[in-house]
């Protein structure tokens, strides 16, 4: 379920919908989910948003499993944060995101046992700043695998 | 007598079992009797009749002449004994 190639370091973008994009399409592109992943992870964070008022923020986009084919979890630190509504917050309530971790899973078991997982993780001490400090994606896949 | 929790999310059922066994070690830490039940946040107007309160993971705007608590810190980990300290004074009144 995790795979170096959707380890991201440092990426690039201007808001939360570009990052969908970006994080999203690749799946797309290499099958691994099927079209419609990006609008659906979209719709679902506008209605349910996943931000996570820690320090640093943290956002965990997630949809459901009919568009999954090969379960994934991405992750990736942004080199700006963007802006996420914080999970349950009302309008104004936002959080800044410096690490993202995209879900596309399939079974619905599956995909609580992992949310329920990665929660446990995000609050661990030095996890998600670790991710941060990594100098590299193998640094940080080292991190993730000591954490999840 | 026994009390009612329903702890609501969004979409899948994920962050609110995470709440919600947060809160079941919480009552009985605490020794309140209570049931806990998860629902989604669109089936509370059907199901919120015999809560005596609600915690969401996902937002809710409607009054529904219930208590409710927003539960992130048991997602996030922040701010979590004020969480408790809430719903222990809803439930203890």
């Amino acid at each position: 379920m995790i795979d170096l190639k959707y380890i991201k370091k440092d990426i690039q973008v201007n808001s939360k919908e570009e990052l969908l994009e970006t994080l999203g399409n690749e799946l797309i592109q290499n099958n691994i989910v099927k079209e419609g992943f990006v609008e659906a992870l979209k719709t679902r964070e506008g209605e349910f948003p996943t931000g996570l008022p820690v320090n640093p923020g943290v956002a965990i986009p997630h949809t459901d499993g009919k568009l999954v084919n090969e379960d994934r979890l991405v992750f990736a630190t942004l080199k700006e944060p963007v802006s996420f509504n914080e999970m349950g917050g009302s309008e104004e309530d936002l959080v800044d995101v410096r690490v993202v971790i995209m879900l596309a899973i399939g079974d619905g078991q599956q995909h609580l046992t992992t949310l329920q997982k990665l929660i446990e993780s995000i609050q661990k001490e030095g996890f998600i700043q670790g991710l941060i400090d990594s100098e590299n994606i193998e640094q940080m896949k080292e991190i993730i695998e000591q954490n999840l | 007598m026994k009390k009612n929790v329903i702890v609501a999310c969004g979409g899948a059922v994920a962050t609110s079992t995470v709440a919600a066994e947060k809160i079941r070690e919480l009552l009985k830490r605490e020794g309140i009797d209570a049931d806990v039940s998860q629902y989604r946040v669109n089936e509370l107007e059907s199901k919120k009749d015999n809560a005596d309160l609600i915690v969401t993971t996902a937002r809710v705007t409607k009054d529904l002449g219930v208590p409710v608590i927003h539960g992130v810190a048991f997602i996030s980990g922040i701010g979590v004994e004020k969480t408790e300290q809430q719903i222990l004074d809803v439930l203890r009144k």
